[in-house]
Formats: C-alpha cells, sequence, structure tokens
C-alpha cells in the first residue's frame, strides 16, 4: 500500500540520482520545440539552393504541397488526442474525391455519367470521408473492436474500392469549381494554404477555448475520469472520427485540385508522414497531449525537409531513406528538449 | 497446537524490520516470527504496516534496517524473485494469473520444468500437474482457460502455483475478500491440511472471526509497530480491535450538520429502497439535509458497490432511487450528476482526476457546461471557480497550471473531492475520501465536507476504515450485500470495528 503512494510522487523522489535525462533538459515552450529544427532546415536549404528561400518557393512549394498533410494530420490529432487512431484516414483521401470525381466527370473522361453538379461532389466527398469516419467509430467505440485493426482493415477495404470503382484509371479533367481548392491562389498565397490557417485557427480555438475540445484532453487524458466527470465519452470519441475523416476527404480534395486529377493510388503512404509530423509536433500517442500549432510546425518541418532534398537534386531513390532518418533525428530531438512522453 | 512444532528454529523470522517512505514511517521495527506448522495472523487497520511487512518478507522491498531469516538462513537479497520464491510464496489480493493461458501453464508460470538447453517438457509437467491437483482434490481440467475458474479455484490454483517451487511459508493477503462461504471453508480445508504437513502460513485480513477461526498465533501491528503477539485461543475480537486502535478515544469532530438541516429542503436529499445488484440485497436508508452519513464495512461487502450505483456506474437491477423526491434512473452518470450526485472514487488512480492536465482543467472537468458561454469555457469565470475552490481545499500547488500528477497523494484527492464539490451537489458520495492521505490532508478534507453538511449539502462516506467512519453523524454498518445495523454517531472504533467484521 505504501509503495503506491511513494509512485504517485515521483517529485518528492529525492534519491540523488534523477534520471539522465532530466539534466538533458533545456526548457522550451513545448510549441517552440521545433523551431531550432526549421532553422536549421532553412539554413540547410539556403546554402543547397538560391532557390530555397525565394518566396514563391516557401509559399507555393512548401506550404501549398503541405496543405494536404496539414489538414490529414489536424484529423488524425483529433483523433489521437482522445487516445484513438484512425489509418484508414489516407484511403479516405483517395476514395473521397474519386467517388466525387467519378459522378461529376463525363462519361467519355471516364465518369459514370451523372454529371453531378461540382458544389454536390464537394459535399458528397465530405460526407464520404465522415461517414468511413463514423463507421470506424462505430466498430471501435459501439462494438469495442481493437482500433489497430478495425483501422487497418478499413485502410484497405477503402483503397482497394477506390481501386474497384476506377478500374485503376486516373479520373480527369474535374471540373473548375471542384478544383478552386487546389490551384488558386488569393493575395499570391495558395487558397488551400488560406484554408490550413483557418481550419487550424477553428480546431485551435475549440480546442483550447470550448468545453467539448476541453473535454477530448479529459478523454484522452484519462478515459474513466472523464466519464466518471459526466462527460459525454463516447459522443465525443465518435465525433473526433466524424471530423477526422472529412478533414482527411477535404485533403483529397485538395490534392486533387492540384493536379486537377484523381488517381488511383492518391493517398499512398501518406498516413506515415501524418504520424510523423503529429509526433514531431508533440502530440503524444497516449492521448491527451498535443496542440494544433505544434502538429502545423511539425508538417512545416516536414514539408521543408523534402523541398530541400529535392532542391539537392538527391536521387529519388534515396529520398525515403534520408526522409526516414530525419524523422528519428526529428523525434530524438524532441525527447532531449521536450518532457519526453514521445 | 499439536501441529505446530516448538522445538526448531522459527521458518520465518523478521526482526527490527524498519521502512521509510520519504517522511512517512511505514515500519518501525517490527517483528514477526513464525514456526513451521504454525498459521499467524497478521492484523491491524488501514495503513497499520501490514502490506509493508508483508512486502518485506515476500523479498519485494528492501527494508531500510532489520534482517529476514527463513530457517535461520539469511534471506536472499531483495529483488531476487527466484531465490524468495523457494523460501516463501504470496497469494496477493489481486489474481495473479494470466486469464489467458491454460491452467496447466499458469500453475508453471515462470517457472517451467525445462529439459537441456532450456526445452519446457510438457509431459513432466502435466504429469506433476496432474498428481498434484488430484492430492488436493481439484477437480478442474488442466487445458481450461484459468480466467474461465471460479475465484475460489482461482486462488487455489495459485497456491498450488506457489507449492510447485516448494517453500515452506505462504502469506495470504485478504484470501476470502473475493470469496463465498462455501469457497472460503474449502480455504480453509487447505490450509489445514497444509500446516499438518509442516507448511507455516502468514494470514492477513480484516475479517476477525475469521483469523481466530484459522489462526494459531495473531499478531496486531499498529503505525508500523509490534502491538502484541499472542495465542488465538487466549483472545477474543473486542481484544483484537482494542489492540488495533490503541484504545484511542477519537476526538475528532462528529459532522452533525445540524445547522444543515435548517439551511437544506425539508425532506430527504436521498431516499434508497430495496435496491438491488448482483452484490446488493435490498438495501434500504434515507439521508436528511446536512446530514453525514458513514456507510461502513469491509471490501466485499457492497457498501462500495452502493456508491457505484448513486454515481451512474453500476445500474441497479431493482430497487428505487429518490433524489429530493424525485426518482432517478440510475443508469447514467450525467443522468445522476444532473440530479445532485457528486462522487469520488475509492480508486483515485482509476477514474478520479487526469494525471497530465492541470488542476483548472482537472478541476472544471465536470462543470465545463457551467463556465461555458455558448459553448466556448468563460476562462475568467472558471479561474474564479478554481480559486475558491482550492482556497477552501487549502490544495497546496505551486500554481494553478500545475499537473495534477506532480501533486502528493492528499493534494491529488483535494482536487478529486474539489471537482465533486464543484458541480454543487446535494448529496456527495465519498468512497474512502482519505485513503492514504496524510492527516493534515484529511482534516482539510474532512474539513470541507462539514462545510458542505453545514450549508445543506447530505453526504454519504462508504468507507472501512473508522478514523473516516467515526466523523459521521450515524454509522449504517453492511455485511454480506445487506445492511446489518445502525450505530450512533461517535462510537469507539472498536465498535465500528466489532459490526463490520460480524457474521464473517
Amino acid at each position: 500500500m505504501h509503495s503506491v503512494i511513494t509512485k504517485e510522487t515521483p517529485s518528492d523522489a529525492k534519491d540523488g540520482h534523477a534520471p539522465m535525462r532530466a539534466r538533458l533538459r533545456f526548457k522550451l515552450p513545448a510549441n517552440l520545440l521545433l523551431l531550432p529544427a526549421l532553422v536549421a532546415t532553412f539554413v540547410a536549404g539556403a546554402f543547397v539552393s538560391p532557390v530555397f528561400l525565394n518566396p514563391s518557393n516557401i509559399v507555393d512549394n512548401i506550404a501549398g504541397s503541405s496543405a494536404p498533410l496539414a489538414l490529414l494530420s489536424l484529423g488524425l490529432t483529433l483523433i489521437l488526442l482522445t487516445d484513438n487512431f484512425d489509418l484508414s484516414l489516407q484511403s479516405t483521401v483517395g476514395f473521397a474525391p474519386m467517388l466525387a470525381g467519378l459522378l461529376m466527370v463525363p462519361s467519355e473522361f471516364g465518369g459514370v455519367g451523372a454529371n453531378l453538379n461540382p458544389f454536390l461532389g464537394f459535399v458528397i466527398a465530405l460526407v464520404l470521408g465522415a461517414g468511413i469516419g463514423a463507421f470506424n467509430a462505430m466498430l471501435i467505440v459501439k462494438v469495442g473492436l481493437n482500433g489497430f485493426m478495425v483501422t487497418l482493415s478499413m485502410l484497405i477495404v477503402v483503397s482497394g474500392l477506390t481501386l474497384g470503382f476506377s478500374n485503376g484509371r486516373t479520373v480527369s479533367p474535374l471540373p473548375d469549381s471542384f478544383t478552386y481548392l487546389g490551384n488558386t491562389h488569393w493575395l499570391g498565397v495558395p487558397v488551400s494554404v488560406w484554408l490550413v490557417g483557418a481550419i487550424s485557427l477553428v480546431i485551435g480555438g475549440f480546442l483550447r477555448y470550448h468545453r467539448i475540445g476541453r473535454s477530448i484532453y479529459a478523454i484522452g487524458g484519462n478515459l474513466e475520469a472523464a466519464r466518471a466527470s459526466g462527460i459525454s465519452v463516447d459522443r465525443i470519441r465518435v465525433g473526433v472520427f466524424v471530423v477526422g475523416g472529412a478533414l482527411a476527404a477535404l485533403g483529397g480534395i485538395v490534392i486533387s485540385g492540384i493536379t486537377s486529377a484523381v488517381t488511383a493510388n492518391q493517398g499512398n503512404n501518406m498516413i506515415f508522414s501524418a504520424f510523423a509530423a503529429v509526433v514531431i509536433g508533440g502530440v503524444s500517442l497516449q492521448g491527451g497531449k498535443g496542440t494544433v500549432l505544434g502538429v502545423l510546425s511539425g508538417v512545416l518541418l516536414l514539408g521543408a525537409i523534402t523541398n530541400v532534398l529535392t532542391l539537392a537534386q538527391v536521387s529519388s531513390f534515396w529520398i525515403d531513406a534520408i526522409y526516414g532518418v530525419v524523422i528519428l533525428l526529428a523525434l530524438l530531438v524532441g525527447r532531449i528538449g521536450g518532457k519526453g512522453h514521445v | 497446537m499439536t501441529h505446530v512444532d516448538l522445538s526448531g528454529p522459527p521458518a520465518l523470522q523478521a526482526t527490527g524490520v524498519s521502512v521509510r517512505f520519504g517522511k512517512t514511517v511505514a515500519l518501525d521495527g517490527a517483528t514477526l516470527s513464525v514456526q513451521p506448522g504454525e498459521v499467524h495472523g497478521l492484523i491491524g487497520r488501514n495503513g497499520a504496516g501490514k502490506s509493508t511487512l508483508v512486502s518485506v518478507i515476500s523479498g519485494l522491498l528492501h527494508p531500510h534496517s532489520g534482517e529476514v531469516r527463513f530457517s535461520e538462513d539469511v534471506a536472499p537479497k531483495a529483488g531476487h524473485v527466484g531465490a524468495w520464491r523457494t523460501h516463501i510464496g504470496t497469494v496477493f489480493q489481486k489474481p495473479m494469473i494470466a486469464r489467458e493461458l491454460s491452467v496447466l501453464e499458469n500453475l508453471f508460470l515462470g517457472a517451467p520444468i525445462v529439459r537441456g538447453a532450456g526445452v519446457v517438457d510438457w509431459s513432466a509437467m502435466r504429469e506433476r500437474a496432474t498428481s498434484a491437483l488430484q492430492e488436493w482434490g481439484i477437480a478442474v481440467d488442466l487445458d481450461a482457460a484459468a480466467g474461465r475458474l471460479t475465484i475460489g479455484q482461482q486462488q487455489l490454483l495459485e497456491i498450488l502455483r506457489i507449492m510447485m517451487l516448494g517453500p515452506k511459508v505462504i502469506v495470504l493477503d485478504e484470501p476470502t475478500a473475493k470469496l463465498g462461504r462455501a469457497e472460503a471453508i474449502v480455504l480453509m480445508e487447505h490450509i489445514r491440511l497444509l500446516r499438518s504437513r509442516g507448511i507455516s502460513f502468514v494470514y492477513v485480513s480484516h475479517h476477525l472471526n475469521e483469523v481466530l477461526e484459522v489462526c494459531d498465533t495473531v499478531t496486531v501491528v499498529r503505525n508500523g509497530k509490534n502491538v502484541w503477539t499472542r495465542a488465538a485461543s487466549d483472545i477474543t475480537v473486542p481484544d483484537l480491535t482494542e489492540a488495533m486502535s490503541g484504545g484511542a478515544v477519537s476526538f475528532a469532530g462528529v459532522i452533525d450538520g445540524t445547522r444543515g438541516r435548517t439551511n437544506g429542503a425539508p425532506r430527504d436529499v436521498l431516499q434508497v429502497r430495496d435496491l438491488t445488484t448482483s452484490l446488493l440485497d435490498r438495501v434500504s436508508f434515507a439521508i436528511r439535509p446536512g446530514e453525514c452519513v458513514g456507510l461502513a464495512g469491509l471490501k466485499g461487502s457492497g457498501n462500495q458497490e452502493v456508491g457505484k450505483v448513486l454515481a451512474g456506474l453500476a445500474p441497479p437491477r431493482s430497487g428505487v432511487i429518490q433524489i429530493e423526491g424525485k426518482p432517478v434512473n440510475a443508469t447514467k452518470v450525467r443522468t445522476m450528476l444532473d440530479a445532485g450526485v457528486g462522487y469520488i472514487s475509492g480508486d483515485r488512480h482509476f477514474d478520479g482526476f487526469v494525471p497530465g492536465m492541470s488542476i483548472t482543467d482537472n478541476l472544471a472537468m465536470a462543470v465545463l457546461k457551467r463556465v461555458s458561454r455558448f459553448g466556448f469555457v468563460d476562462e475568467r469565470r472558471r479561474n474564479q471557480m478554481v480559486s475558491a475552490i482550492t482556497a477552501e481545499l487549502d490544495v497546496v500547488a505551486s500554481s494553478p497550471a500545475q499537473q495534477v500528477a506532480s501533486l502528493s497523494g492528499g493534494n491529488q484527492q483535494k482536487v478529486v473531492l474539489g471537482r465533486a464539490l464543484a458541480s454543487r451537489p446535494k448529496l456527495l458520495v465519498l468512497d474512502n475520501p482519505t485513503a492514504g492521505v496524510d492527516i493534515a490532508s484529511r482534516e482539510s478534507l474532512f474539513g470541507a465536507v462539514a462545510a458542505a453538511c453545514n450549508a445543506g449539502t447530505a453526504a454519504l462516506i462508504i468507507s472501512d476504515d473508522e478514523e473516516e467512519l467515526k466523523r459521521c453523524g450515524r454509522i449504517l454498518v453492511m455485511v454480506g450485500g445487506r445492511l446489518s445495523t445502525e450505530l450512533a454517531g461517535g462510537s469507539s472504533d472498536s465498535t465500528i470495528m466489532a459490526a463490520m467484521s460480524e457474521g464473517n
């Protein structure tokens, strides 16, 4: 009984041999932890190529290309904060715009001939994403199946559906109003970047100031305590899956807008970058910890690194290996600089 | 006592054992000596040092001073689990079986019979297991999953597993807490059988009648020290209760809530009629405004179950619950919170608080709606509420932004109580509210309860600790899922203890 008491007050431990990690810590606000890494990447980029610091490179190539990953990562973050996760988000990235595309594009370009209104297509894509999220949530939260297995299966099922419906073909060209988010600029900045900014403000404010946002952290921090406090635990856990799915679909729409097409493998492997971005950005895989600002800097860091590697003309066959090593390094830096818990 | 071998050296001898946790002295020169073939009762109330002593003699905890010997051999070094297990085996309150593995695999868990090169010898294990089960008269399938056995069978399985390694001493920590009477009798029979073969037992229990029934000798500990060791045949239950409490007269104020009664609504805050669940049998009682009522009972008596029902965590099978005269359907936490029940559970680490969140967020968790405007948290209003509660409960922290995980146990519990108070309940249901809490924090906690009662809130204190129960205006005692008696407020420790262990 007493041994339990000593465990619950780790701060009282005065045994003189505090763990090594504690001594290595230098304090930085959690949100700014990635700042040194970002600065280092930008300095490296400036040396690698004179083009790197060019505003259009930063705004279009780094920020603009990172927008879909940012949307996906924000959705994943909401789910991770409640101590769940969803691998199938990456399949939604391809499936939602693909189905919408098939419904909108004329039959001579591979559509089904429904010639759907692009706005309706947009809405249908979002609803599909939300629906896939709801289905996952049903199986995980209500039925109680294992989240890893459910969403892994759904990843396979949904990407399989994308292939099946499209016969593996690329659907193109998409209606202009559908690609608006991906290929238009406002004040010289891609609309997708404005979109990410606006959604980040909404989600960030929601998490920080809304009572459901506060409840999300409580659920991820201690599900039972949240339940005992009268928080509608299950409803919120389902809700984050629905929003996460819709954000993944939105990310897919942006990608399709950039290329003005939906390929049958759109979104493949994207979930790994999203996990890397959010964890580097300080979101805990155990739930209850993480901020929008952290996630955005994680996404930006990955985007900047990809850009530097491309500008350095690293052989595309080597990029994956280098990218992976960089993610590991970022995790190590986060472990030493942050409060651990990665 | 013919079976006890008094001539030889003690099978287990712990002398001068002291253990400190930070500033708290858990054991102060405690001593325990058990002869071969002796069943030795170890009793004391919560926090007296029983569990610490069990940890020391089981080799889980290294004492700051003192030593443990087995048949005159100095005990192995702390941490050498394998070496300890050949001397002593402990059956803890929490079942230590792998539920998914078979009975056979559980019997040899961690110590399989191996041939050379670490290859497991299944046929030899099966043979030994079969003969052991036969010898013990336990009829279970060796290949059945252990999780499907009854709790009693699981406990026997654990004892059997311990016996496989041939220790001379077995420690049983509250062995009958989860057993029915029939299963308990089977267990007693096996204890008697083993002791006739020279095996010794250390028997830890709150059930005093049971201790006197099964033990040869009893040692009472209080505040980490031995009170006395006497032969069980010479003593009675009152002797035990007096030794456990030290005959101390309680000076702590009884919360009578007379002031609250005039402030509150005229009718009963809570009325429970014929409440029945799988653990409760037609429990009925009522609490008036401002009253502080104790619901006493040992683990397994059902008193904690009543709390869970009132919190909406355990839907009742039948019965009526009325809050201020209005019937409520106790199937959801939200319903009970809205009806005005503030509950804190007996296990604050399980569902009491969110360790990684700040004090502020933890306190606001249950009342986010009330401190919000249009769904958005009004931080000024929230911070006002938080500072009022932390001041009232005297929470010691560097700032309200401090993580609850980094607070001391007592201050964590203040946060948990504060969260319940924040919803301004009509009825506070507190399950062992001061367990594992230092004395100063205990006073702050009860001060807050008393203040709430004076303001008209009713309180139900669920506990097996006399220190908590004797503060209550009256005490309802539960035994075996039913209400057995009612005691007046300020009853002596020994009266409360005797009433709780009655019929066991």
